[in-house]
């Protein structure tokens, strides 16, 4: 009787997250209505984000169009009437040129602002963490530009009282890191983050270590622990992981982080989330002949989440939490583990643009939030972001969490 | 994990996960044990399954570290070669008259020995031929699907042969193999274990023996690649190892009036002189025997070098494009037919593609595979350096050095180590552009359109691999159609072939067309012959 009654709570509660998210989302602008477009017809939809990836690389006004007919030309019959009006005009070499700067402009002014942040003058008034984004670190080069970024946002923040997180990815700090070259990357790295979280003591800024693909999860852990605990940096509360509930292994893995944190008795930071490369590693796993080290099923990642969250917060006094999540369901359940401990719920973290229903329902109920906030060029930043969902489309990738 | 999706069930064997603390430690002390094991040892021919040193010898070293003896081999001499001919005729027919199906158990224990002994094949091929570890793991997965695959098409051929004949009523048709006899097997060093092991068991499988001859700078591997064959059960009068000069013990066994076919690895020239000799068995040499000796001599697998390009479209995703080329140019120090060796960029992206390429290349550590944690070794020996030295030097007065990567003091005196090195400006029919340079040098060229892409890519006389880094469905097509190379890819390094995945042969001066890894790579160490039955009186008519 009493577990009936605590699913029907457990029911009313998302459900009521599932209206309070909808509520904010809105109705009348072109993003909902290429969302929406985008959300209808998988062929569609992989056509447009494939030609989202490919537009920063033409250089010309009439590539964009020649290839906007290319990519989509077999969805014509898809698409609605002034996309295939457009198409037309796009085919003649007379309008191709109009039809590319269009097409062009819609896609970086229009689509990309919402879902990538230009630069530091443009950052919202709410609380965020900063992705800077960037390509592939291919050099010894490259990683040094990326990271000086990051050392300018940590110097250029500072004074105005509001702490400046930001996220970093650890493949961008040396273009060797693999487990292939697990030794090399470790000595390398743990002295490049080392860098950085030196900077973040000075500056009193916030930083998490991205998740990557799982190949590299075990590296980034073992160099994010060694780097923590460190007597340079083991005071330091202000330095998390992030950590994937997909992962079969995700709890072993929380359950090294809170090890560490009570040996170096400071709190450290987990974003725990869903994870954001299944197909990758599919076939990553396909291609090498190794097992799958997912969930196969989107149901199991969100109880993996639920109860990862639940360890968590029986261990709050080492570990600050942050949850990572669109999912109406999965926020009710943290929000009422919560409850059940009688703590005060943890911050979730929603992705810029994408997830801002989800914050303006949270900041109404007085819930902390802070946002995901990728920077960085519009244009290549909206082709990561385009190859992101690319690489997971399935129903078990994180595209099911925007929905 | 996906299902397989081929006709025989078949898997590739899984690469080894060096995320795993375990598999790491493996490595580890797979070289410690190797050290005390293996090297220093001295390793003679197997011939009969007899092992006999002699004192001709030659002293094979660690390339990364050049005064470390890896171990001593014996060479096989003229005699030994005409002794293990007739060992192996003697052995061959009873192999030959065995079921199918057992031979390709055998070669199924073999891949499980082999599977077995992954970390001691790695770290052997670590010390004797410089390869890292990621590069040797693959090579020795690669080993274990040819045993695998050759096996599972080895049994499935005979259905699929008659399931395309015709039958009629009273007429029973059908087609069956038999093994062409004895053969050769000449292969190099660069792929020690897969190239050796991929020919000899393909004969072998359908009723061959092989007289095999590893490449001097890994014949040490040659040696316990037979042995483990032995080990699975392969007789020892049909496969023997005879390590030696290619000038000699080579020669004498191809233009042997009793060795009917070849199957050969190696630069263009040798494979030339092979072409030639059995040319010349065919023609002249053959009237001397016997009328029902007259066998013709054939070369059943003839794989001769490459010039590999990489062609950079205006809208490729960089990122993946330097990636693919660095890995193409630069893994084994670029010692693979496959490797790419020309880069040609289409000129909107060309200074981009110039400048991330350099910062990559100058970030390429080099050191003793060994150790690991660097992105090159050594090259194979004192002549390769030596001649990569000049070939860089020739480059340098051909065009310009664009970029050229640094060797620690510490290591350039104690090992054969080459820098990478990107040259451009270099006239498309320079040496550098044309010939195969087996090393890490990399020619970048500038091209105005996919035209000249395709047609400067097509320049030289090798067929073998070619990639292209494109956007655009059009391009990515036309390419496929109509560049000259066995084996092409899009938006991936064009190495790394994997079995039953990239059938691996190409065309041209590059070979003779036949695929590694391919399921019609068998059909060239047989007769196939038709046998049609009249059944008509033996009232099978109604059928």
């Amino acid at each position: 009787m009493k577990n009936a009654l605590k699913e029907q709570k457990f029911w009313r509660e998302s459900q009521f997250w599932d209206s309070e998210i909808r509520s904010k989302i809105p109705k009348f602008s072109l993003i909902s209505y290429f969302l929406r477009l985008g959300m209808g017809g998988e062929k569609m939809r992989t056509q447009l984000l494939s030609f989202v990836d490919v537009l920063p690389a033409l250089k010309n006004p009439r590539d964009v169009a020649s290839y906007f007919v290319q990519y989509l030309g077999s969805s014509k019959d898809s698409l609605p009437m002034w996309a295939r009006q457009g198409m037309r005009l796009a085919e003649y070499p007379l309008t191709q040129y109009i039809s590319g700067r269009v097409i062009r402009y819609v896609i970086t002014r229009h689509l990309a602002p919402y879902f990538i942040i230009e630069n530091e003058d443009k950052l919202p008034n709410y609380p965020v963490v900063i992705d800077v984004l960037g390509e592939k670190v291919l050099s010894l080069q490259e990683a040094e530009e990326h990271m000086s970024r990051y050392h300018a946002l940590m110097d250029a923040a500072g004074v105005e009282g509001e702490r400046l997180h930001v996220a970093v990815k650890l493949s961008s700090l040396f273009p060797h890191f693999s487990s292939e070259n697990w030794r090399k990357s470790k000595q390398h790295v743990i002295g490049k983050f080392s860098e950085l979280l030196r900077h973040a003591i000075e500056t009193d800024t916030h930083i998490t270590v991205d998740a990557e693909d799982y190949q590299v999860c075990k590296l980034t852990e073992e160099v994010f622990l060694d780097v923590v605990s460190l007597p340079e940096f083991r005071n330091y509360p202000h330095v998390g992981i992030a950590l994937q509930a997909y992962r079969t292994d995700a709890q072993s893995s929380a359950f090294a982080i809170v090890c560490t944190a009570r040996q170096r008795s400071t709190p450290i930071g987990i974003r725990l989330i869903k994870g954001a490369y299944w197909d990758t590693e599919m076939m990553i796993a396909d291609q090498n002949g190794w097992e799958f080290p997912l969930f196969s099923q989107k149901h199991e990642t969100d109880q993996s989440f639920l109860s990862v969250v639940t360890y968590l917060m029986g261990n709050r006094d080492l570990i600050s939490l942050a949850c990572g999540t669109h999912n109406p369901e999965s926020i009710a359940g943290v929000i009422r583990m919560a409850d059940e401990l009688s703590v005060d719920p943890p911050e979730f973290q929603v992705l810029y643009g994408l997830g801002e229903p989800v914050r303006r329902a949270l900041a109404s109920q007085d819930i902390p939030v802070r946002v995901y906030a990728p920077l960085g060029n519009l244009e290549v930043g909206m082709a990561y972001f385009a190859r992101r969902i690319l690489e997971n489309t399935a129903n078990e990738g994180f595209m099911a969490t925007l929905l | 994990m996906v299902d397989s999706n081929n006709v025989f069930a078949f898997k590739n064997v899984s690469l080894l996960d060096f995320a795993s603390p375990e598999t790491r430690a493996s490595v580890e002390s797979a070289l410690h044990s190797v050290r005390t094991s293996v090297v220093g040892n001295t390793y003679s021919p197997i011939i009969g399954g007899v092992e006999m040193s002699s004192t001709d010898t030659f002293v094979r070293c660690n390339p990364a570290s050049f005064k470390e003896v890896i171990g001593t081999i014996s060479m096989a001499g003229i005699k030994d070669a005409n002794r293990a001919v007739t060992i192996a005729e003697s052995t061959q027919p009873e192999w030959a008259r065995r079921d199918q199906s057992e031979r390709s158990d055998v070669l199924r224990k073999a891949a499980g020995l082999l599977e077995g002994k992954r970390f001691f094949f790695l770290a052997l091929m670590i010390l004797e031929t410089g390869k890292n570890r990621e590069d040797a793991d693959g090579e020795i997965a690669e080993a274990i699907d040819f045993l695998r695959y050759y096996a599972a098409v080895a049994s499935w051929l005979p259905e699929h042969e008659n399931s395309v004949l015709v039958d009629v009523l009273g007429e029973q048709n059908s087609l069956f193999y038999r093994p062409l006899g004895i053969g050769v097997s000449i292969q190099p060093w660069n792929f020690p274990l897969a190239i050796s092991i991929g020919p000899a068991v393909a004969a072998l499988v359908m009723g061959n023996a092989v007289l095999y001859k590893p490449a001097r700078e890994s014949s040490i591997i040659g040696y316990f690649m037979t042995k483990l064959l032995h080990e699975a059960g392969v007789p020892s009068g049909v496969l023997q190892c005879l390590p030696g000069s290619g000038s000699v013990i080579g020669n004498h066994l191809v233009s042997h009036p009793r060795v009917r076919f070849v199957a050969f690895t190696g630069s263009q020239e040798v494979g030339q002189s092979i072409e030639d000799a059995v040319h010349l068995f065919n023609k002249e040499t053959i009237h001397a025997l016997a009328p029902e000796q007259r066998h013709k001599k054939s070369i059943a697998t003839l794989e001769t070098g490459g010039k590999g390009a990489i062609y950079v479209d205006a809208d490729a995703d960089l990122d993946e494009a330097i990636l693919g080329v660095t890995e193409s140019a630069f893994v084994f120090q670029g010692q693979k037919c496959s490797a790419c060796s020309r880069l040609f960029v289409h000129t909107d992206v060309y200074d981009e593609v110039v400048a991330r390429l350099t910062n990559r290349i100058m970030s390429l550590s080099i050191g003793s595979p060994e150790r690991g944690g660097f992105q090159m070794g050594p090259v194979i020996g004192a002549e390769a350096h030596e001649r990569l030295m000049g070939c860089i030097a020739t480059a340098a007065q051909e065009g310009e050095i664009l970029a050229r990567g640094e060797i620690s003091p510490n290591i350039a005196d104690k090992g054969f180590f080459v820098p990478p090195v990107l040259v451009g400006e270099l006239p498309h029919d320079s040496q550098t552009a044309q010939s195969e340079l087996f090393g890490p040098i990399l020619s970048i060229f500038r091209v105005e359109n996919l035209d000249e892409a395709i047609t400067l890519v097509n320049s030289t006389q090798y067929g073998l691999t070619a990639g292209i880094f494109s956007r655009n469905e059009d391009h990515l097509l036309r390419f496929a159609q109509e560049v000259d190379a066995g084996n092409i890819y899009t938006n991936k390094k064009i190495t790394g072939a994997v079995v039953a995945r990239q059938p691996f042969g190409g065309m041209k001066m590059s070979g003779n067309g036949t695929k590694a890894g391919d399921w019609a790579y068998l059909l060239r160490f047989v007769h196939r012959i038709s046998i049609s039955r009249n059944e008509a009186r033996r009232g099978h008519a109604i059928n």
